[in-house]
């Protein structure tokens, strides 16, 4: 008789263990799909809220030649979006004539308010883009992205 | 046995509660916060599609550049952007000759102390609405 409450016994505490297990594989599970659900809804707002337009004049943009020994192209974009983007330049990812321009070959400083570090709704900024491929008889395209909201410029310097 | 089932039950179901309270907040927070960037999108492209300007009179020697609201919507004259013959200006470079609330119908005169227009005149206004005039 003792061995059959012994044994009954051990059998409670085992579905306990085991009920406890699943529970805790499950919140935890969810817990992660969770915050993944948070962080996701966070990039996609700030994509939704992403809008820019680049307002430089495309039949004369400015473009320091080889002369002058710099290569300084200068596009200026208004944020037309409803949220602000940090003025650095891992923020802006350029391909100029198929080639991805690097980080350290671009310069963005707010237009009206130099040293400002965020580039607010409204305002604009100057990218500099150090580069030799610029086509100064023909035509040249630009392919800007910042937070995934792409423009495409067409221009003549 | 029959105590152990309704003990474990128990417990499972009081999981899978646990569970549906952490995960209803972050599906709901997540869905208002997308709802509203895009709520906020639409009212932004209604704005700019109700939005237009128009350059009516261009000055070159004495620059300045007249230019009417011929939208539906109100801008700010203060937030306008030109750009004269390629080189950006800096908002302080050409003044408004009224600050603040652009109305529909309303003409702003932007004068600049010095310089001078010599090939072409572009305006940007918010949304990015643009208007170009070759002088």
């Amino acid at each position: 008789m003792a061995s059959v409450s012994a044994s009954h016994l051990i059998i409670f505490i085992a579905s306990l263990v085991i009920a406890a297990g699943v529970v805790g594989t499950l919140t935890t599970g969810v817990d992660r799909v969770s915050s993944a659900i948070d962080d996701r809804s966070l990039d996609v707002t700030q994509q939704v809220r992403m809008d820019m337009a680049i307002i430089s004049d495309p039949s004369d943009t400015p473009y320091d030649t080889a002369e002058t020994g710099t290569n300084n192209l200068s596009i200026h974009v208004r944020n037309t979006g409803s949220q602000g983007v940090p003025t650095e330049a891992s923020a802006f990812d350029v391909v100029l004539n198929g080639q991805f321009i690097g980080n350290d070959n671009i310069a963005v400083e707010d237009a009206n308010n130099p040293g400002s570090g965020i580039w607010r709704s409204g305002e604009v900024v100057e990218i500099v883009i150090t580069d030799d491929s610029v086509d100064e008889i023909d035509g040249n395209r630009l392919i800007l992205t910042v937070n995934e909201d792409q423009e495409t410029f067409e221009f003549e310097t | 046995m029959g105590f152990s089932v309704s003990a474990s039950t128990a417990i499972i179901f009081a999981g899978l509660f646990l569970a549906a309270g952490t995960l209803y907040p972050a599906v709901s927070n997540a869905h208002e916060r997308v709802t509203d960037a895009e709520i906020e999108r639409t009212d932004a492209t209604l704005d700019m599609r109700n939005t237009d300007i128009n350059i009516t009179v261009v000055d070159t020697s004495d620059p300045s550049v007249g230019v009417r609201n011929e939208g539906s919507t109100s801008l700010n004259a203060s937030e306008v952007d030109i750009i004269v013959d390629g080189e950006y200006q800096s908002r302080g470079e050409y003044s408004p000759s009224d600050e603040g609330i652009w109305v529909p119908g309303e003409m702003i005169t932007f004068n600049a102390s010095s310089g001078s227009i010599t090939d072409r005149v572009k305006v940007v206004t918010d949304h990015g609405v643009s208007d170009m005039e070759v002088v």
